[in-house]
């Protein structure tokens, strides 16, 4: 446990005034808060050490007894129980009533000094200091394919496992919230809450928009003429599809419910668009050419 | 319809703080209150945001002028990130050639 210098972490003086102290913390804590430090554990440290001195020095008494002990704060302890069992001998037990709770928002010095969990006015103004923890963003990589089926992962943030739930069907760059899951209050304040941004990696030959996916589909000449059945992929596997006679190039077919699930909608899924692409025959045999050309002196 | 609203004087008794301030927050842009029948609602996914600058107001003493400052400079931060996020994937795409 090292001795701090609240005075140095307020950047003042030690004969600086109230308005002084409140004028610093103020300043201090507007430039460090978690809200405006998103992802910054540096921040949130500096936070809690400023919200720490700020308790301690904007109350005279604390005030007094950090100041009088200083440097010899490990005798504090032994100095408070001897001026109390005076008091008690002259009838009036008075001073402070520390819980000794654990209070890990403050440092041990804090603790050694101060308590786990302070009382008299201590407790009144703690509560009005309560800060909220820091919100704590991730990210997290999928395939496109990892997400046909809602599923649990396990997760380590701030070497705690947190398995969450990822509803089929979430989108690239969508982002949920696990609520308390963030970095920790401060004096008792609530924890703050994990952002959790999702990365989906497309590695499908579909192109994907929301729910819905598209393929562009190559036909021979043949069956876009004559019309026949082709197999294609789908995401969840191969199905026949009928190709009309005379497709045109660029004939785009809709197959219900083979794209992806919808985002928190049981049973429901998009479509999957194919777009046929009538492809032109090359490397012609001389009896292929001969039949093109009977077929161009019909006026085809 | 599957948003689920919040009443705005709930909201507010829940965090101690004015319906007012609030609506100062939607009439400034910063957030948004859906009114249905006459009553003002707050949407589930709209809570963070504003339960953020609650907390900024009654933390730090941020005035709304302040507050729309500041969100316009997040939203600003989580643009650029998103940027780096996208960026990082097209050369991740490109590694793998």
């Amino acid at each position: 446990m090292e001795f701090i210098d609240y005075y140095k972490v307020l950047g003042i003086t030690k004969n600086a005034s109230e308005a002084e102290i409140k004028k610093a913390y103020r300043k201090l804590a507007r430039k460090y808060h978690p809200d405006l430090n998103p992802n910054d554990a540096e921040a949130e440290k500096k936070f809690k050490q400023i919200n720490e001195a700020n308790e301690v020095l904007s109350h005279a008494e604390n005030r007094k007894k950090y100041d009088e002990y200083g440097k010899d704060w490990q005798h504090a302890e032994a100095f408070e129980k001897q001026k109390a069992n005076q008091r008690a001998y002259g009838g009036n037990a008075g001073g402070y009533k520390y819980s000794g709770g654990s209070a890990e928002d403050f440092s041990d010095f804090f603790e050694s000094m101060f308590g786990g969990s302070a009382g008299g006015n201590f407790r009144s103004s703690r509560q009005s200091t309560k800060f909220r923890g820091q919100d704590y963003n991730a990210e997290l990589n999928l395939n496109l394919t990892d997400i046909l089926t809602t599923q649990k992962q396990t997760l380590t943030v701030n070497s705690k496992n947190i398995r969450i739930t990822i509803p089929a069907g979430v989108e690239d760059g969508q982002t949920i919230k696990i609520t308390g899951h963030g970095g920790p209050g401060v004096n008792k304040g609530p924890s703050g809450d994990l952002y959790i941004t999702f990365n989906i990696n497309n590695n499908t030959s579909f192109t994907r928009e929301k729910a819905d996916l598209y393929k562009t589909v190559e036909i021979p000449l043949t069956t876009a003429v004559l019309g026949n059945e082709i197999t294609i992929d789908t995401l969840t596997g191969k199905v026949k599809l009928k190709v009309k006679p005379e497709t045109q190039n660029g004939t785009k077919i809709k197959l219900t419910g083979k794209g992806l699930p919808r985002y928190k909608k049981d049973n429901q899924f998009g479509d999957l668009y194919i777009t046929f692409q009538v492809k032109i025959p090359s490397n012609l045999t001389e009896k292929q050419q001969k039949l093109f050309k009977e077929l161009e002196a019909t006026n085809l | 319809m599957d948003t689920q609203l919040i009443q705005l004087n709930d909201f507010c008794s829940g965090h101690e703080i004015e319906v007012s301030f609030v609506t100062e927050l939607h009439n400034y842009d910063i957030i948004e209150i859906k009114i249905i029948d006459n009553n003002q609602f707050i949407t589930i996914e709209e809570l963070p945001k504003v339960e953020k600058m609650v907390r900024l107001h009654q933390d730090l003493q941020i005035n709304i002028e302040g507050l729309e400052a500041i969100n316009q400079l997040l939203q600003r931060n989580i643009a650029l990130q998103n940027e780096i996020r996208l960026l990082r994937q097209k050369i991740n795409r490109l590694d793998d050639f």
